[in-house]
C-alpha cells in the first residue's frame, strides 16, 4: 500500500494547488489589487496629483514587509495553525549580524553570510523543537524568539556600525524612481514564488498543508519538509534583516518589531487563506503594498493615530470575511 | 515570629548559627515577597534589615532597578551610574551598585525592589515601569527605612519616593527656540511623534506645542507616528515623502532624528533643519553632513547622564545632606563645536551622556531643588 504510493511522490502532487483555483472566476489577489489602485487614487485626491514617485516609494517600503510576509506565508501554508513568531527577532538578529562586523570590519559578504546562516539555523532549530519534541509551532517559535532576543543583547554589547559602502549604494540607487532595494526584493520574491510553485519542495509543502496525513501516505517526509519550511522562513528573515540594516543605515533593537503582526496581516490581505495549503507570493506582496499605502494615506489624511489603528484593523477584518465568503461560495 | 523581631537572633543567623529555627525566617520572607502582609512584615523586618546593612560598616550599597537593557539610552544610564560610583570610590567613599533588570515587566520590577529590601541595600534607584504598580514596593522600602529615588522613566504616584525628573517644558523650549532662531520663526514642519497613547510622548508633544505658540510662522504640515522606533519612523517618512511639500523643519522626539534624515538622504532630498538626538548614529550622521555640505544643528535630548545624578543624590542623602523630594535634571544642548571636539570618534552604537560629579550634583540639582516648592 505505502510502497505503491511512494513510487512517484512528485508526480502525484503536481496538480493540487491549480485544481483548487480553477473554479474561481477571479484570482485571490484581485481584491488586494483593487485596494492598491483605490488607495493610490485616494492619495492622488488628497495631494492633488497622481504621483508615480509616491507608489514607488511605498513599494520599496512594502517590499521589506513582503519579504517578512512571504516567510510567514511559507510557514502558514505548511500546516493549519502554523505561525512563525520568531520572525521579528530573526530579522533584528540578521540586522545586527550585518552591522556588528564580527567577520572583520569591512567584510560585508562575510557579515551577510553570517546573517543568512543565523536565520537558517534559527529556522532549523524551530523545526527541531516542532518535529522532535512535538511542540506546537506557535509555542516553539515563541520560545526560540526569546532565545534569539538574548543573543541580540549579547551582540549589541559588542557595538555596531553603519554597513555603508557599495552594498548600501546599490540598495539606495534610484533608476527612474525604482530603488535598488525594490529590485533586490522583487528578485527574491520571484525566486521564492518559483520555489513554491515549480519545485518538488514547493509542491510537497502545499500537499502537506492541505492534508498532512494524505501527504505522508503519499510519501512526503514531513519532518524534513518542516525543517525546510522553517529554515526557508529563517533564511528570508535573516536576508530581510541584512537588507534593512544596510538600506536604513542603522540598526536598533526594535527593528523587527513591526513585522510580526504586519507579516500575518499582509498574508491575509493578500487573499491567502490562513488555514494552510495555499500560497501566493504575488498576492502577499500586494497585501504588503495595501498595508503600506493605507498607512501613508492615513498620514496624508492627517487622521488621529486612534483612527489609523481602527482603519487598519478593519481592513484586515473585511479581507478575512471576504476570503471566507469566497471559500464558502466555492 | 517573635524571634525574628530581635536583631540578636538575626545576627546569629547571619553568623551561621545552626540554632535558628527555620520556620520563622521562611514566614517572614514569603510574606514580604508576596506583598500580602507587606507593611506589617516589613515593619518587623526593619531592624533586621538595618542589621544586615551594617554588616559591612561604611559601605553604601545602592540598588539600581533598571527597566530593560538593550536600549542604548539605558546602556548610557548604567554607564553614567557606574562612572559616578567610580568617581566616589576614587574620593575615598565606599559605594557599590547592585543592578537588576526587569526586562520590561512591572511585576518583575516589584519583585526586584522587594529583593533589594530583603538584601538590605541602603538606597534604591528606580526607573519605574509603571506609575502605580510599584507603590506598595516603595511603601515596603519606606517601612524598612530605605529611601527610594524614582527617575528617568517618570514619577510614581507614591509621595514617599524622591523624584528626579526631566523638565519637558524646558526641553520643548530649548528645542523650539533653537529651530525658531535658525529659521527666523518661519517654515513648513514635519512632526514625527513617538508612541501613540504614551503619557511621556504626550507630555513632550504638549511642551513642543506650547513652545511653538510664540512662533505662528512655523506650520506643521504633516504628522507621523514613528512609534519611537528608528526603523518605523524612517519607513513612514520615506513612504509619504514624495507627496510632501517642501519641508524646512523636522520635529522629532530624539529617536527618530537619524531615521528621518536617512529617509530624506535616500530620496535624494536635502536634510531639513532638525534637532538631533544623543545616539551615535545621530551624532555621526550630523558630523558627516556638516563635513559634506556645511549642515549645522545641535543635539538636545533627555540625558542618560541622569544616572550619575541619581547615584550622587543617593550618596548625598545617605551622608545626611538635606535632599528635597522633587528635583529636576538639566537638559543639555550639544553644539556643533562640542560634538566635533569631544564626540568625533564615538561609535554608532554608543550614546552621549553627560558626567555630573558629586559636587556638581549638589550645586546644580540638589540645591536648586530645595528652593522650588514641591508641587
Amino acid at each position: 500500500m505505502t510502497s505503491s504510493l511512494t513510487a512517484d511522490p512528485t508526480g502525484t502532487h503536481r496538480e493540487p494547488a491549480p485544481i483548487e483555483r480553477r473554479h474561481i472566476p477571479f484570482p485571490s489577489w484581485a481584491g488586494a489589487l483593487i485596494a492598491v489602485l483605490c488607495l493610490w487614487a485616494l492619495a492622488g485626491v488628497v495631494t492633488g496629483t497622481m504621483s508615480f514617485a509616491f507608489i514607488l516609494a511605498n513599494a520599496t517600503i512594502a517590499g521589506f514587509l513582503a519579504l517578512a510576509a512571504t516567510a510567514q506565508m511559507t510557514v502558514i501554508a505548511s500546516e493549519p495553525g502554523n505561525f512563525d513568531l520568531s520572525l521579528p527577532y530573526v530579522i533584528t538578529l540578521g540586522a545586527y549580524l550585518m552591522s556588528a562586523g564580527l567577520m572583520g570590519p569591512d567584510n560585508v559578504l562575510g557579515s551577510l553570510a553570517l546573517a543568512l546562516i543565523a536565520g537558517l539555523l534559527t529556522g532549523a532549530f524551530n523545526a527541531l523543537l516542532i518535529v522532535r519534541l512535538r511542540i506546537p509551532a506557535i509555542v516553539a517559535t515563541l520560545a526560540s524568539g526569546y532565545i534569539v532576543y538574548s543573543l541580540i543583547g549579547i551582540i549589541q554589547r559588542g557595538g555596531f556600525r553603519r554597513v555603508g559602502g557599495s552594498f548600501e549604494a546599490l540598495l539606495r540607487m534610484q533608476v527612474v524612481g525604482v530603488s535598488g532595494a525594490l529590485v533586490v526584493v522583487v528578485v527574491t520574491l520571484a525566486a521564492a514564488a518559483f520555489i513554491l510553485a515549480k519545485t518538488v519542495f514547493g509542491v510537497q509543502l502545499h500537499a502537506m498543508g492541505q492534508n498532512g496525513e494524505a501527504a505522508r501516505l503519499a510519501g512526503v517526509r514531513r519532518g524534513w519538509l518542516t525543517v525546510g519550511t522553517f529554515a526557508a522562513s529563517g533564511l528570508l528573515a535573516g536576508w530581510l534583516g541584512a537588507l534593512l540594516a544596510t538600506y536604513q543605515g542603522g540598526v536598533s533593537a526594535d527593528l523587527g518589531r513591526s513585522y510580526l503582526l504586519g507579516s500575518v496581516a499582509a498574508v491575509v490581505v493578500g487573499g491567502t487563506r490562513i488555514t494552510g495549503g495555499v500560497t501566493s507570493v504575488f498576492g502577499t506582496a500586494l497585501g504588503a503594498l495595501v498595508l503600506t499605502l493605507t498607512q501613508s494615506d492615513l498620514i496624508l489624511l492627517r487622521l488621529s493615530s486612534g483612527v489609523q489603528n481602527v482603519v487598519q484593523g478593519l481592513i484586515v477584518l473585511v479581507t478575512v470575511c471576504l476570503v471566507a465568503l469566497r471559500t464558502k461560495s466555492r | 515570629m517573635i524571634a525574628v523581631n530581635t536583631p540578636d537572633t538575626f545576627d546569629m543567623r547571619n553568623g551561621d548559627s545552626p540554632m535558628q529555627p527555620p520556620t520563622t525566617t521562611t514566614i517572614g520572607r514569603r510574606s514580604v515577597l508576596t506583598g500580602g502582609l507587606g507593611a506589617g512584615i516589613a515593619a518587623m523586618l526593619s531592624p533586621l534589615l538595618s542589621a544586615c546593612a551594617t554588616r559591612n560598616p561604611g559601605m553604601l550599597t545602592i540598588g539600581l532597578a533598571l527597566p530593560f537593557q538593550g536600549a542604548s539610552w539605558q546602556t548610557g544610564f548604567l554607564a553614567a551610574a557606574n562612572w559616578a560610583v567610580d568617581q566616589l570610590v576614587r574620593r575615598g567613599r565606599k559605594v557599590s551598585l547592585r543592578v537588576a533588570d526587569a526586562a520590561g515587566d512591572a511585576q518583575t520590577q516589584i519583585q526586584q525592589v522587594n529583593n533589594f529590601i530583603l538584601q538590605g541595600v541602603d538606597f534604591i534607584i528606580l526607573e519605574p515601569l509603571s506609575d502605580t504598580a510599584l507603590n506598595a514596593a516603595v511603601d515596603n522600602a519606606a517601612l524598612a527605612g530605605i529611601p527610594v529615588l524614582s527617575t528617568a522613566l517618570g514619577s510614581i504616584t507614591n509621595a514617599k519616593a524622591i523624584d528626579l525628573q526631566f523638565d519637558y517644558d524646558e526641553l520643548g523650549r530649548k528645542y523650539v527656540d533653537y529651530i525658531a532662531e535658525r529659521t527666523g520663526g518661519r517654515g513648513n514642519a514635519l512632526n514625527i511623534r513617538g508612541l501613540a497613547g504614551n503619557a511621556a510622548e504626550q507630555a513632550i508633544q504638549d511642551a513642543y506645542i506650547r513652545a511653538l505658540k510664540k512662533y505662528p510662522g512655523i506650520k506643521i504640515v504633516s504628522e507621523i507616528f514613528g512609534d519611537w522606533n528608528q526603523s518605523v519612523a524612517q519607513q513612514r517618512v520615506a513612504a509619504v515623502l514624495p507627496t510632501l511639500p517642501t519641508i524646512d523643519i523636522i520635529f522629532s522626539q530624539g529617536v527618530a532624528a537619524s531615521g528621518a534624515a536617512q529617509a530624506f538622504i535616500t530620496a535624494g532630498r536635502a536634510v531639513p533643519l532638525q534637532v538631533w538626538g544623543f545616539d551615535g548614529v545621530d551624532v555621526n550622521l550630523l558630523l558627516a553632513l556638516n563635513r559634506k555640505s556645511g549642515y549645522r544643528s545641535v543635539a538636545i535630548n533627555v540625558d542618560p547622564g541622569i544616572g550619575s545624578l541619581a547615584v550622587n543624590i543617593a550618596v548625598a542623602k545617605l551622608s545626611g545632606i538635606d535632599v528635597p523630594m522633587k528635583m529636576t535634571a538639566p537638559i543639555p544642548t550639544l553644539t556643533m563645536a562640542t560634538l566635533e571636539s569631544e564626540y568625533r570618534t564615538m561609535a554608532d552604537s554608543d550614546i552621549v551622556w553627560i558626567k555630573y560629579d558629586y559636587d556638581a550634583t549638589i550645586r546644580d540639582v540638589i540645591a536648586p531643588g530645595r528652593q522650588t516648592p514641591s508641587s
